[in-house]
């Protein structure tokens, strides 16, 4: 319940919330007075419309005396019209000693007032030979009185100690609805005065509330501004102190933040300058790599082909001048600049892994296999057998992918040109988040010793007399995967094959 | 007949003697260097091309059957030599081959947007170079149709 009034309550401000309990209050207030008000005026006017009722039927039975002494009907009516006459009198009725009604005017239901009110009743038979009214019954709507008629002493002497005689009694009912007419109009009387001064009450507090809370408000609207990003906002030290400190207390922590802020900001400039700074410089390292891989390229290419081209004419032209060791000189020339174009390209190639943007397609990687396969079968020996066995999709660059199981194989290829059981095994299986493929063959091997050197560029474990090749494949295969955001790593022993893993990651853990 | 003397089959641009040799020697083995013209850059082939400079009255209506065209040129370099033949209708007809030592991917591409009719990279080692040059010399001067 708490928790709701709260939660409730959370949602007012701090003056709405003052406002509804004031309302509240004075209205609850303003009701209640009135209903007290109302109760007391009504007890009053009860009291003063039961006297008047009595005095009424008190001198209804003073009049009443020659009615009943000569029991003239039309005395009795004239006193009973006279009293008719009275506000609220509904009924009169005027009766001998011998309960004989001597008249009866108005109709009153008799069994409305079946219980006599005792007290009354009481206090009229205390009323020696007088005529006292009594109020004998009280129904919701009326009263009912009754006063006894005694016969009049006369003025004379004689008369002094004649004991008067009791000639009947009268009885009146009067209504009550002046009574309820008069509870009603104290009433909205009351409640009206009472709303009145309710809302004047409140209009007055609303007022000083204003103003009382009006340095707050404005606290909360500086601070509202504040928050939707203004600058420069301050609050003014105005109003009450406790509310002047909580401006000043603003204003300090406003200062603080515009100064971070700005601080921030010079920061993020001089970074993005330095950004900026280092992207040029990259841009134009970058430039100059390829300007000097074009230059490569182009110009190294060209001194050789001369070397190999003249070299060749040399043999061709002047072959009958020429010993056979001189020819050996010159093919040996001829060799080397082979190797060195060899060499440029797979630089190149290098460069141009490392360069490319990679085109990410979904790869069937053991089709891709068995093509590549079957473009180096022809340089593998008739003795060698390879199991391309199941492997599973991979997301990737084609063409790079394939450069990739080129190196591997043409690598297991010519290791184990050797063996008389070549056996090549192309497989996977799963990691964590990735899938290990692998080439695996019973070559030539290496020693585990040299195994972080397997992937350099030019690094090569095997001399050129014994294996050809420049010492770039695997350095190439390692950064295609690395461009994948994979790894490789590779197992063998000396004469006992390599096994050469690629892990790549499986497409959801691809970023 | 009339016209031997002004009759042009192959147009080299070639800034490197040697290279030029080489490739004068592959094709002469195979008797396509008859009728061949070998200029040293770029300007020089434009001038020959459109008559201008040194060249200015030539009879342009000898048109060579095929430009064996380096990128790598002094004054003008291969691919604007080749951006102006494409542009003027005179020349557009002529097919132009790049020869030259570059592999690159960009080399490539823009070649072949400015029209060029064959790429090809030169080989280092000679035998392959000779049999490239010759191969491509029977395929544009002997296989090929040019426009009449």
């Amino acid at each position: 319940m708490n928790r709701y009034l709260s939660a409730f309550l959370h949602k007012f401000t701090f003056r709405r919330q003052l406002g509804i309990a004031v309302t509240l209050g004075i209205f609850t207030l303003a009701f209640f007075s009135s209903l007290v008000g109302s109760w007391q005026g009504t007890v009053q006017v009860r009291s003063d419309q039961i006297e008047q009722g009595r005095r009424i039927t008190e001198n209804l039975a003073r009049q009443s005396v020659l009615a009943l002494i000569f029991a003239s009907s039309d005395n009795a009516a004239e006193a009973a019209n006279a009293t008719l006459q009275f506000p609220g009198v509904i009924s009169v009725e005027i009766r001998e000693a011998s309960q004989r009604v001597l008249l009866k005017r108005g109709n009153v239901n008799p069994a409305e007032f079946s219980t006599p009110v005792a007290g009354y009743a009481a206090s009229g038979n205390a009323g020696v030979n007088q005529a006292i009214a009594v109020l004998d019954a009280e129904s919701a709507n009326s009263w009912r009185f009754t006063a006894p008629v005694y016969s009049q002493p006369s003025g004379s002497p004689f008369n002094e100690m004649v004991v008067p005689e009791l000639l009947g009694d009268v009885t009146v009912v009067v209504s009550k609805e002046a009574l309820s007419q008069v509870t009603g109009s104290i009433f909205v009387a009351n409640m009206t005065t009472s709303f009145l001064s309710a809302l004047l009450f409140l209009f007055l507090i609303r007022i000083l509330s204003n103003r009382m809370t009006k340095p707050l408000t404005q606290l909360s609207d500086i601070m509202g501004r504040a928050e939707a990003g203004e600058t420069q906002v301050r609050a003014e030290l105005a109003g009450p102190k406790d509310i002047a400190d909580m401006a000043h207390a603003f204003n300090s922590m406003m200062a603080v933040l515009e100064e971070r802020a700005a601080e921030i900001s010079q920061l993020n400039a001089e970074l993005e300058r330095r950004v900026e700074l280092r992207t040029e410089q990259l841009e134009s390292a970058n430039q100059e790599l390829e300007s000097f891989s074009y230059s490569v390229s182009h110009d190294l290419r060209t001194p050789l082909r001369a070397i190999d081209g003249f070299s060749h004419i040399l043999l061709e032209d002047y072959a009958d001048k020429l010993d056979d060791e001189g020819r050996r000189l010159l093919n040996v020339v001829r060799y080397n600049t082979g190797r060195m174009g060899q060499l440029i390209d797979d630089i190149l190639n290098f460069s141009r892994t490392g360069r490319l943007e990679l085109a990410f397609s979904r790869i069937d990687m053991e089709g891709l296999a068995r093509e590549v396969y079957a473009d180096l079968q022809p340089s593998a020996g008739d003795n060698t057998q390879v199991v391309i066995g199941h492997l599973p999709q991979a997301t990737g660059d084609r063409a790079m992918m394939r450069q990739v199981f080129v190196n591997l194989l043409s690598n297991a290829i010519k290791f184990t040109r050797t063996r008389e059981d070549a056996l090549i095994e192309v497989g996977y299986k799963d990691g964590a988040n990735e899938t290990v493929y692998y080439v695996k063959d019973n070559g030539a091997g290496f020693d585990m010793q040299y195994a972080g050197k397997l992937f350099g560029v030019f690094q090569r474990l095997h001399g050129v007399k014994e294996f050809e090749g420049t010492g770039i494949g695997l350095a190439i295969v390692k950064r295609i995967v690395n461009r994948h955001d994979g790894h490789v790593w590779a197992e063998g022993k000396v004469n006992g094959g390599a096994t050469i893993y690629f892990a790549l990651p499986t497409k959801e853990n691809r970023a | 007949m009339m016209d031997t003397v002004k009759k042009i089959e192959i147009l080299l641009v070639e800034d490197n003697p040697t290279d030029a040799e080489l490739c004068i020697r592959a094709l002469k083995k195979s008797n396509l260097a008859n009728e061949l013209v070998w200029v040293k850059d770029g300007a020089e082939a434009l001038d020959f091309l459109f008559g201008t400079g040194a060249y200015a009255g030539r009879d342009l209506a000898a048109t060579p059957k095929v430009v064996l065209l380096d990128l790598r040129l002094p004054k003008v370099d291969g691919m604007e030599v080749l951006r102006r033949i494409k542009e003027d209708e005179r020349s557009r007809a002529i097919p132009v081959v790049v020869l030259t030592s570059s592999k690159e991917d960009r080399d490539i591409a823009e070649s072949y947007q400015l029209g060029v009719n064959s790429f090809i990279s030169k080989p280092v080692e000679f035998d392959a170079f000779a049999k490239t040059v010759s191969e491509l010399g029977l395929y544009w001067l002997l296989v090929n149709h040019p426009p009449r």
